[in-house]
């Protein structure tokens, strides 16, 4: 099936948090605005991070079911989405842990054949992820939260227990790797 | 061309440049200078360019069932919690019980009490054992070393006692969110402490809070390789008149493969006394390839 290409909206920081606080006090009907507002972000990080599609459908639903569960944890005026992926991380090492052994990745971002320049970009397309597949976990992830999830360094830096300064310098390093991987694919010539 | 100093420089700044956070007037100067490295760097201007394609990969959409798989979750939730909770709703008040609840009903300084005798105990029974192996006696310089790997042993288990203090403390906390952590501290104990696993069982069966009941069963069927854990999460359905926690048993028998849960699945699959969703889970378990 072919994905289709969107990028994520921009949303005021505050608006998540605050409707977390009502979910949190009660009206927990208004987890439907946060799935709608993230489902997309969460099921893309964890398709990226090697997770069959399968897998990482019933990983988003684990995310919001253990919202809805630790809803009295959570402490308003703090950032909702670093609050959400410290949930989808552990809840991707769960799952990990409790399907050890069974193999993982399918090509969830496969692409379509298409004629001429659009095949050439679907090629190049399809070296990015190849070359993204290729980087150690601890670098797609976090190229993930910083490119795609609207998380910032500093969300990041308090997601991972570490200094924002760290964060860029493992970006930094993450995409040096990555550029690295690219070259060496595109060299090679990509069946 | 530019130079290996500058690609430094540079490698400082790109993560800034690449999330928008040198489009500030103060940060004009930094923004400018780096523009014009990358305009003479092969390497730093390559992965800018990878950032910007990144940018470009297309997302997966998702399944639109799997929104309603989520609305069916989030009306089981509601559901549960409208529903009206067990009749043995409070915990069982034993003697024991009321002891506990009157020590630790105010957690924080219970607790800070508790940590602090624990590691003051430790400290001075291993400062006690250090002083006597130093002054170089016979007895204390034969000392073998499983001596040592004895008192960490001793240390270790005076640590997991405090834990355990700790843990059956919060569950017995009016709020749930203490009895929330507490379940989330039991974890590492479960596998070894019958009392912490007594203590996440009545959780199960009578906690008010549908939430504390669905962490129970997650902390409990991490280590449902323990047949009572098993026959203890099989009884416990019978406890449950919230569907949330209902399919989340109903998933732990089927996560677990145990067959001393068919015949309660058979009923639940059939018996319409129960929530329509919680019926169909229970159907579907049944029909998995593991159960046949």
């Amino acid at each position: 099936m072919m994905p289709r290409t969107t990028t994520l909206p921009a949303r005021p920081d505050g608006d998540d948090d605050a409707v977390m606080c009502a979910v949190r006090d009660g009206e927990v009907h208004a987890l439907s605005t946060l799935y709608e507002r993230h489902q997309r972000a969460l099921l893309n990080y964890f398709l990226r991070l090697g997770t069959t599609r399968a897998n990482a459908e019933d990983l988003v639903q684990e995310v919001f079911m253990r919202i809805l569960k630790y809803r009295a944890t959570y402490r308003g005026g703090s950032r909702f989405i670093t609050w959400m992926y410290y949930i989808a991380r552990n809840a991707r090492l769960d799952q990990l842990h409790k399907r050890r052994g069974e193999s993982e990745w399918d090509d969830a971002y496969a692409p379509a054949v298409l004629p001429g320049d659009a095949a050439q970009a679907q090629q190049e397309q399809r070296l990015l992820e190849m070359a993204m597949a290729r980087l150690p976990e601890e670098k797609r992830e976090i190229l993930l939260l910083s490119r795609y999830q609207e998380m910032k360094y500093d969300d990041i830096a308090t997601l991972l227990g570490c200094e924002p300064g760290t964060v860029k310098v493992r970006v930094h390093r993450a995409m040096r790797e990555l550029r690295d991987a690219y070259q060496f694919l595109a060299h090679r010539g990509v069946q | 061309m530019s130079n290996h100093n500058e690609c430094e420089s540079a490698a400082a700044l790109l993560p800034d440049l690449w999330s928008g956070q040198l489009d500030t007037p103060e940060r004009s100067s930094d923004r400018l200078w780096l523009l014009a490295h990358i305009q003479a760097c092969a390497e730093c201007a390559g992965m800018t360019e990878l950032w910007r394609r990144l940018g470009g990969l297309p997302l997966v959409e998702p399944d639109p069932r799997q929104r309603q798989r989520f609305d069916q979750m989030l009306a089981a939730y509601q559901a549960g919690i409208a529903a009206p909770v067990t009749a043995g709703h409070t915990l069982p008040r034993t003697p024991a019980a009321a002891a506990w609840k009157q020590l630790f009903w105010h957690p924080l300084p219970a607790m800070a009490a508790v940590l602090l005798v624990a590691v003051g105990l430790g400290a001075g029974w291993w400062l006690r054992g250090g002083a006597a192996a130093t002054p170089g006696g016979a007895a204390a310089t034969s000392r073998p070393a499983d001596t040592t790997s004895q008192q960490v042993a001793e240390l270790r288990q005076q640590v997991q006692a405090t834990q355990q203090l700790a843990v059956l403390s919060l569950l017995r906390q009016s709020s749930p969110s203490d009895r929330l952590q507490g379940v989330s501290y039991s974890t590492p104990l479960v596998a070894s402490d019958p009392e912490v696993v007594d203590a996440l069982m009545r959780s199960l069966k009578y906690d008010s809070s549908p939430d504390v009941r669905l962490a129970a069963i997650d902390a409990l069927t991490s280590h449902a390789g323990q047949p009572d854990i098993r026959s203890g999460l099989v009884q416990s359905f019978s406890y449950q008149k919230s569907p949330l926690v209902q399919i989340a048993l109903v998933d732990s028998f089927a996560e677990t493969r145990d067959q001393q849960a068919r015949p309660l699945l058979q009923r639940i699959s059939k018996d319409t006394a129960f929530n329509p969703e919680v019926r169909q889970r229970a159907a579907w378990v049944l029909a998995q390839p593991a159960w046949n």
